[in-house]
């Protein structure tokens, strides 16, 4: 179906170059005429009076004081760079400018793309092209706690917005000199540098290799939002489950590095991306490795019971009450029998009307300003519904039994992952409301299908409970550290000894 | 995505649903049956009875009963539905009951249509009902329904030693195999309520008498289904003494003079503690608690007794004692199953029982 849209879509070509024709200054005014932020600095040398050298920039991406105190001091100060101009410009590429990082520019593409970046270009004239000067302005949020992650105890820093702070981060955490840092561009407007992080004789060089490509095979316009890479590179659009995991927290994106997963940073996203991603990754969160190994395994274990739970009870509650009431234990029948006295709907439309409510509140809670969030909240989830229950327009084991199922799909740590058991869960149902426990297994049937087709850069995604890859206990029970030898056999690591 | 929709398709036609989804019932439309009553009438009478209705405000309505006469029982219960405005599911009957006279004539038809009946489970309660009917059991106690009752009476049924519930299924099971078993019984007392009241025995799907009083303890003694049992003996040392019998394990065994039978070995084993009467705490000797023991034992002795007599009495194996001795030496099982008789019937038991200190009421 896609090659089929593909086929029917006008032909992508990549234009190369970008900007056609020679890198000169009035070229570079002539492309960016109009643009407000564009500005261009004419300096006359020091004790050359004779010759100006022209300094263009984009005001807001560069750091005004590292502009004035690095180039344009030397420029108007320095007597070595009086004199004849050419040796000048050569002296001003060596060094004579205070920067750290200084390029020769002779096309126009490199030029623009520099300008943008936050470089000055700096034009002298008789000269060719122009030098190329870091002077980015380092205006960014600062490193704070991640917002989406809970961090009891542990580092509290979180990835932010700027690609290279991010890696430094990365890089405190992990000091090896083994740990790589492969940079790519994507997006044909939007160019955001995506990094690809991993320790080399860890990784898979088959996963780092995979990712690479798949990075270089995307051509969008745009990689603004997290999507813009995730569906791109999981090449797996027909499933609701996540098949990436992202993390906001550095220390939890080191930990899968060591462990031999490989890693993605992108410019403007504060969340690095960890692969191969299996479904038991999405149900460890990062405070196990923090809490006790005891408590780590009973809280992973209450995890799966949640799935369980949050998938399972609303069908199971329309199968049993609708089609299998023998199930049912008396007294329970008894009062499921009272409390849907008058309630003028069926069972089975009562639980999706419930679930879709639940949908509902959670996505008009998000959408709240957080001044009334919580008083919506308050009135949408015991007002309304106590009045519902009252009004007799739905029973109260229902509510219950959807509460329960709502509350437990949360304790998911991953997002993605809760998202994709709500969907699953709303089917569950609706096939529960046709063919009763039947319809539950056959869905249940269809889930793990589905879950077994999966993989994530070349491993199954319902490893290591299949498909090989290991132990299944180790999904499950959290040893303690000190007897955890070997990293997972599911990474395919070169390596797999992690401690003596 | 074709091979999870194949998936889905066969599991949905392994369901038996072929070409046709399962019917759905809405819960609030149905009456739970609980109790299910069988008696002589045209010349089937069946009576059923429901859960209390629970009704606004929090109170509870009354029971409903209902009654039919029919051909079958599987008549009379599809005549009751109309006889109830909501649609009667039997999938919660949790007793069935047969009055006397039934259970007399025959209690297979009724044991077998809870067999075959897709709604209704083996493990439902059996009871006979004890010179009466099973619709004037079930129509008495208008303040509490029959079903409340007979659970009660059931979870008490050890310690009141008076009868232990036994399911259908185990009835069903023993009779097919070898005709004959034995059932709980409940009589109407004078106030109109249910109580328990020994064992029915079961010869060729009839009722053929029945074991009370001493006989059904001898029954829990021989089934090692002994759970807080009170004996009063008198002793000389300490007077009169009550235990509480708490626990107990009963072998059979088949006593062989070469190959021919010559008995059964009935080696019971009792725990009891102390529950009234004797000395202050610790300080019996331990010669007047043999004193007492012997008592008991004595008192054991006679109900097992009581309970195997009836055995040669009826001319029936009510309480399965060839299948029990021939699964202690089954090698000797041919031999045991040719020459068995339970008409005449012999054998020896050997009581053992230990006074412990100590009250356990668990």
């Amino acid at each position: 179906m896609a090659s089929k849209a593909a086929a029917q879509c006008p032909p992508h070509p990549r234009k190369k170059p970008r900007i056609p024709g020679p890198l000169t200054l009035e070229r570079v005014k002539t492309y960016f005429a109009g643009c407000a932020d564009f500005a261009v600095r004419t300096v006359r040398r020091a004790g050359a009076g004779d010759t100006e050298v022209t300094l263009c920039y984009l005001a807001g991406m560069v750091k005004m004081e590292r502009v004035s105190d690095y180039i344009l001091r030397p420029l108007a100060q320095d007597e070595a760079l009086a004199g004849p101009l050419r040796a000048a410009f050569a002296r001003m590429g060596e060094g004579a400018l205070y920067n750290l990082i200084c390029a020769h520019r002779t096309e126009m593409d490199q030029a623009a793309a520099d300008l943008i970046g936050g470089w000055c270009l700096l034009f002298c004239p008789g000269e060719e092209g122009c030098l190329s000067l870091m002077t980015a302005t380092e205006d960014k949020r600062s490193v704070g706690p991640p917002a989406g992650e809970t961090v009891l105890k542990g580092g509290r820093d979180g990835f932010v917005e700027s690609l290279r702070t991010n890696t430094s981060l990365i890089r405190r955490h992990l000091k090896a000199p083994e740990l790589r840092i492969k940079e790519q561009t994507v997006g044909r407007q939007s160019l955001t540098l995506v990094d690809i992080v991993y320790l080399e004789g860890i990784a898979d060089p088959e996963t780092v290799k995979r990712v690479e490509e798949r990075l270089a095979d995307i051509d969008i316009d745009a990689a603004l939002t997290p999507d813009s890479l995730e569906e791109y590179l999981t090449h797996q659009s027909r499933t609701a489950f996540p098949l990436l995991q992202y993390t906001e927290r550095p220390d939890r994106f080191c930990g899968g590095l060591a462990d031999g997963r490989v890693g993605l940073l992108a410019d403007g996203l504060p969340l690095g991306y960890l692969m191969p991603a299996t479904v038991s990754a999405f149900f460890r969160a990062g405070q196990d490795k923090a809490n006790n190994w005891m408590v780590a395994t009973l809280l992973t274990l209450l995890r799966y019971f949640c799935v369980l739970v949050t998938l399972l009870l609303p069908a199971l509650y329309v199968a049993t009450v609708t089609f299998h009431q023998e199930m049912i234990p008396t007294k329970l029948a008894l009062s499921i029998i009272a409390a849907k006295q008058d309630v003028p709907f069926r069972t089975a439309f009562e639980v999706i009307v419930m679930l879709l409510a639940f949908e509902v509140l959670q996505e008009a809670g998000l959408r709240l300003p957080q001044s009334i969030g919580q008083t919506v909240s308050i009135i949408g989830g015991l007002v309304v519904g106590q009045a519902a229950v009252e009004a007799r327009i739905v029973s109260p084991a229902v509510l219950i039994a959807v509460a329960i199922a709502g509350i437990a799909g949360y304790t998911a740590p991953s997002q993605e992952m809760a998202g994709a058991l709500r969907l699953w869960r709303l089917f569950l149902t609706l096939c529960a409301a046709l063919a009763g426990l039947f319809g539950v297994v056959a869905a249940l049937a269809a889930l793990v299908i589905h879950l077994s087709r999966l993989e994530s850069f070349g491993v199954p995604y319902l490893a290591p409970f299949a498909g090989g890859g290991g132990s299944a206990a180790r999904a499950v029970v959290r040893p303690p550290l000190p007897w955890t030898k070997l990293r997972q056999r599911l990474y395919h690591t070169p390596n797999r000894r992690k401690q003596r | 995505m074709k091979k999870t929709a194949a998936a889905i398709l066969l599991a949905l036609c392994l369901s038996g649903c072929t070409g046709e989804l399962p019917r759905a019932r809405e819960i609030e439309g149905m009456d739970l049956v609980r109790t299910v009553g069988v008696d002589q009438g045209a010349p089937v009478r069946v009576t059923v009875s429901t859960g209390r209705e629970r009704q606004s405000g929090g109170t509870d309505g009354p029971a409903l009963v209902l009654t039919q006469d029919a051909e079958s029982i599987s008549g009379a219960c599809l005549a009751i539905q109309g006889q109830s405005g909501a649609n009667l599911f039997y999938g919660h009957v949790e007793q069935l009951l047969l009055g006397e006279a039934q259970a007399r004539q025959g209690v297979y038809a009724a044991l077998e249509y809870v067999l075959d009946d897709i709604e209704m489970r083996l493990d439902t309660d059996f009871y006979l009902v004890a010179g009466g009917t099973a619709e004037a059991a079930i129509s008495a106690g208008a303040e509490e329904e029959p079903a409340a009752r007979l659970e009660a009476m059931a979870a008490d049924g050890g310690l009141r030693s008076w009868c232990a519930p036994r399911t259908v299924g185990a009835v069903l099971e023993e009779l097919l195999e070898s005709g004959c078993s034995y059932a709980p019984a409940v009589v109407k007392t004078g106030d109109g309520q249910l109580e328990g009241w020994g064992y029915g025995l079961l010869r060729d799907g009839r009722l053929v008498g029945w074991a009370d009083s001493e006989a059904a303890r001898g029954i829990h003694l021989l089934n090692g289904a002994v759970e807080a049992d009170l004996v009063t003996v008198e002793t000389e040392a300490m007077g009169t003494v009550t235990v509480r019998l708490v626990g107990g394990t009963t072998r059979i065994r088949a006593s062989f003079d070469g190959d021919t039978f010559t008995g059964l070995s009935i080696d019971c084993r009792v725990e009891a503690n102390l529950a009234e009467g004797g000395a202050r705490l610790d300080q019996e000797s331990p010669a007047d608690t043999a004193e007492a023991a012997a008592a008991v034992e004595a008192v054991v002795r006679a109900r097992l007794g009581a309970a195997l007599s009836l055995c040669r009495t009826y001319e029936g194996d009510f309480f399965q004692l060839a299948r029990r001795a021939g699964m202690a030496a089954p090698w000797r099982w041919e031999s045991l199953e040719a020459q068995w008789d339970p008409s005449a019937l012999v054998w020896t038991t050997s009581v053992t029982v230990e006074i412990l200190r100590g009250y356990d009421a668990s």
